[in-house]
């Protein structure tokens, strides 16, 4: 932000000149204190080959403050521009010990940034563990993650990905990941055909099993929520992103896009993923226009917490269709049942969000104000 | 007494002695109680847009001075590319990392009076106002100025 308009004569001319230049009496002045020569015992100095002169302590002062400031460390006279020659004491010690300090100040950042990292990575490896433990059930999931005194060095690669994986399952670009984390996580059991199937199989088959439930949805009753979404006025404005694409369509087109976004959002209809990107071929009656996303701190809260949580959720929904009998099958293991219990929390947060925007709907066009009609 | 002190009444006699320069209506502490507040005002050079205009300065010294430079802000709203229209800060090397104790608060006063008819648009506090000298649009700018001279530094 420091400005350099010109060097301080050529800006300021001749009349603005460094007070020293202008006072005839100026040879006889210390030009850092303004002090005159003969009026106390303090050393005098001339330190280079113009008529500026000095105390030499008042120099000192000068120096070490102007060092502190400039990076290459030489300081000129601001006359005639003639670098000061100080001498000192010079000590290896010394030498090394400033640079030691120099070096250990610049590194601390670093440092603290790396610690942080670090203490990211073991929060989340510990909620992998946990995550582990919840889905797989507490017999599983021990034999899973061993023993504490065994760990290897897979196991602290892939369990801090679990809540990473977990997140960004949940954006459209993350889907194509999850079979990595399956890759991760079930290495040593081979992929068959079975049922009750395998974990590994079930995570391989989810991308596939959330797109068949996203197009069932959009059919059916997504058709019907986006009806009422259409009806309703839009909640709140988020921030918008568009993605890619131009959009040529006039004013009203916007407005109705702004509409669909929000519905949009409030549409996380599909397990393991939502598609919040507008616009998609397979959207119903959509134009193909562009992608817009609108991103609303209450959504990504929501979202965030939501996913972090679903390891717990699954599990509860597992345990609680553990009690149906045919759900009780010795064949049936805790994972298998809480994948499905993960499902159904899914269904049943959808049908719930319907219910809540048809009673809406119903409410908002049952309105009317009290009052005498004029006619 | 302290070095700031003296070197500032030195100052002072100096101004007394020799007024720096025409433009630079009243150069002087604020009170006789505290010498490190100081107050100066400034006539809008001729030939500029703030001619006609006089400009009030607030001088805060720190009591390492001149060692540390002294803290220039303008107490009259200024339109100019590198003075702070709602602050007052002016952006100035001199006042930054060029300074150097052979600047005295009479030599920094005319510095910022050699500001105004000599605007640096390329480091601007004031975007608008340099945008203007950076299209080369001499006459909004000087239009701009002169608007805001008679409407807050109307001697």
């Amino acid at each position: 932000m420091s400005m350099q308009p010109a060097e301080p004569q050529e800006l300021a001319g001749p009349s603005a000149q460094p007070q020293i230049l202008q006072s005839s009496s100026a040879a006889d002045k210390c030009w850092i204190c303004l002090e005159e020569l003969h009026k106390n015992k303090r050393e005098w100095l001339y330190p280079c080959k113009c008529s500026l002169i000095c105390h030499e302590e008042c120099l000192l002062h000068w120096v070490t403050e102007s060092e502190r400031h400039s990076r290459s460390g030489v300081v000129r006279c601001p006359q005639c521009n003639m670098p000061y020659k100080i001498v000192q004491w010079r000590s290896t010690t010394f030498n090394m010990l400033h640079t030691l300090y120099y070096v250990v100040d610049r590194a601390m950042p670093f440092f603290l940034a790396t610690i942080g990292s670090m203490a990211v990575v073991v929060a989340c490896t510990a909620y992998g563990a946990h995550a582990v433990m919840t889905v797989y059930g507490p017999s599983e999931g021990r034999r899973i993650l061993g023993g504490a005194g065994k760990w290897e060095q897979a196991r602290w690669a892939w369990l801090p990905m679990i809540p990473m994986t977990l997140i960004l399952s949940r954006f459209q670009a993350g889907v194509a990941y999850m079979p990595l984390s399956t890759l991760l996580m079930a290495a040593p059991q081979p992929l068959r055909m079975e049922w009750p199937a395998s974990p590994s199989l079930t995570l391989t088959a989810l991308p596939t099993i959330s797109f068949v439930y996203r197009y069932l949805w959009d059919m059916t009753l997504g058709r019907l929520e986006r009806r009422w979404d259409s009806a309703l006025p839009p909640e709140k404005q988020g921030m918008t992103i568009r993605l890619f694409g131009r959009r040529d369509v006039d004013q009203e087109d916007v407005a109705a896009d702004a509409q669909n976004d929000v519905g949009q959002i409030d549409r996380p209809a599909i397990p393991q993923q939502q598609q919040h990107i507008h616009g998609l071929p397979d959207q119903p009656g959509g134009r193909n226009i562009d992608a817009t996303i609108v991103l609303s701190g209450a959504w990504l809260c929501r979202t965030l917490v939501e996913s972090l949580l679903l390891p717990v959720i699954s599990s509860i929904f597992g345990a609680m269709i553990g009690r149906l009998p045919f759900f009780r099958r010795p064949g049936l293991s805790h994972f298998s049942r809480a994948m499905i219990g993960g499902c159904i929390y899914f269904v049943v947060k959808d049908i719930v969000r319907v219910l809540y925007k048809y009673l809406l709907y119903r409410t908002r066009s049952s309105r009317y104000i009290q009052g005498r009609k004029r006619f | 007494m302290a070095s700031v002190t003296k070197r500032l009444l030195k100052e002072l006699q100096n101004i007394q002695r020799e007024p720096p320069h025409d433009d630079i209506i009243t150069l002087g502490p604020t009170s006789d109680e505290n010498i490190l507040q100081w107050r100066a005002v400034l006539r809008g050079p001729s030939d500029t847009p703030y001619y006609g205009g006089a400009f009030e300065l607030r001088i805060s010294i720190s009591d390492q001075y001149p060692i540390q430079p002294p803290t220039l802000t303008f107490v009259t709203p200024v339109c100019h590319p590198n003075v702070n229209f709602g602050t007052g800060e002016i952006c100035l090397d001199i006042l930054k990392s060029r300074w150097s104790p052979a600047w005295t608060l009479a030599s920094t006063c005319l510095a910022v009076h050699l500001l105004l008819s000599d605007p640096e648009p390329s480091s601007p506090l004031n975007c608008d106002a340099a945008n203007l000298l950076r299209c080369g649009d001499t006459v909004g700018y000087n239009s701009l100025v002169s608007f805001y001279t008679r409407m807050y530094a109307l001697e």
